[in-house]
């Protein structure tokens, strides 16, 4: 596992484009090939491009979407914009107080769901 | 063209007609035409159907001995052709469509057009013979449409060959219609459709 700053995009548009694709089977939509393997080079650069969410990895993007599809409020649609909420609510929610709980209230790692041992960026 | 010399009330008689055949033969063809017509409209496909003496007596003021001279004249010309049958036995009739057309084509040419405010008048078949298995299968075999012929000709059998409240006009139509309907309809099921999208995808990334 590594940071999404550290994937290379060649790698990675094939495992956005994977789960786009799982996502718009899961949602019910039909979005024709074309469409999710243009979303798929966009959101790959932006993943890689996006500094905001940290040192998440793609698993961690993988959760934000399935939790997103199952239990999101608003009704899912493949945009960019939604992949970011997906992914900005994931951190918030899930991330950011699994970190807390470890770092902060001392919990054990292995009991906090969600929580993932950081991983040191290359410099 | 032949439905112009038919008419319920009235008689309708074509000048040219009768000066080739005579005015009472014409006159009697006539009205076995408008009788077809009826006929026709009640499902009549065969192109045979029964009149009585009676009947055409009341219609025509042709006595049964006329009706039997005329008859004679008409079968002479091939326009009709007639055949008793059934129990108790009745006179069937059977107009020679193609035999009074090319009389009336013949003789007046120059009318077609003028007849209904010089609109053109189209000459259709509206005798729909039902069509034998090989038919369908050699057309369908032709048109390559994979339409199976016996599941056609069953559909329509069932059916007494009508389309919805309308007797069938033409079968080879039907089975053009048939093959867009086939066309349209998708075969594929929505995971394999998915499938063929997830693989059409993957070329352009």
């Amino acid at each position: 596992m590594k940071p999404l700053q550290q994937e290379n995009l060649d790698d990675l548009i094939p495992k956005v484009y994977d789960l786009i694709t799982e996502t718009k089977i899961s949602i019910g939509f039909n979005t024709d090939g074309k469409t999710i393997a243009s979303l798929s080079k966009i959101f790959a650069k932006d993943l890689i491009r996006e500094k905001r969410w940290g040192a998440i990895t793609f698993n961690q993007v993988e959760d934000a979407f399935r939790i997103a599809i199952r239990f999101g409020k608003d009704e899912p649609f493949l945009t960019i914009r939604n992949f970011y909420k997906w992914i900005w609510a994931h951190k918030k929610e899930r991330i950011d107080v699994a970190t807390y709980n470890v770092e902060t209230l001392k919990q054990k790692p292995q009991e906090v769901p969600y929580y993932q041992e950081p991983i040191k960026l290359l410099k | 063209m032949k439905h112009l010399l038919s008419s319920t009330a009235f008689i309708v008689l074509n000048k040219n007609l009768a000066k080739q055949v005579g005015l009472k033969e014409a006159v009697l063809l006539a009205d076995l035409i408008s009788k077809e017509e009826y006929f026709i409209a009640n499902g009549m496909t065969d192109g045979w159907f029964f009149n009585t003496e009676a009947n055409i007596e009341a219609d025509t003021t042709l006595n049964p001995y006329h009706q039997r001279k005329c008859l004679k004249t008409l079968k002479e010309h091939n326009l009709i052709e007639v055949k008793r049958k059934g129990i108790p036995a009745k006179q069937y009739f059977k107009i020679n469509e193609e035999q009074v057309l090319q009389i009336l084509n013949n003789l007046s040419v120059k009318n077609l057009t003028t007849i209904n405010k010089n609109k053109e008048i189209t000459i259709i078949n509206k005798y729909f013979k039902k069509p034998e298995l090989l038919e369908v299968k050699n057309y369908c075999i032709l048109r390559k449409n994979n339409i199976d012929a016996e599941a056609f000709i069953a559909f329509y059998e069932s059916k007494g060959w009508m389309i919805g409240k309308n007797k069938m006009k033409d079968w080879k139509q039907a089975v053009i219609t048939w093959e867009k309907r086939n066309y349209k309809k998708p075969t594929m099921s929505k995971i394999d459709a998915q499938l063929n999208e997830y693989l059409k995808g993957k070329e352009y990334l």
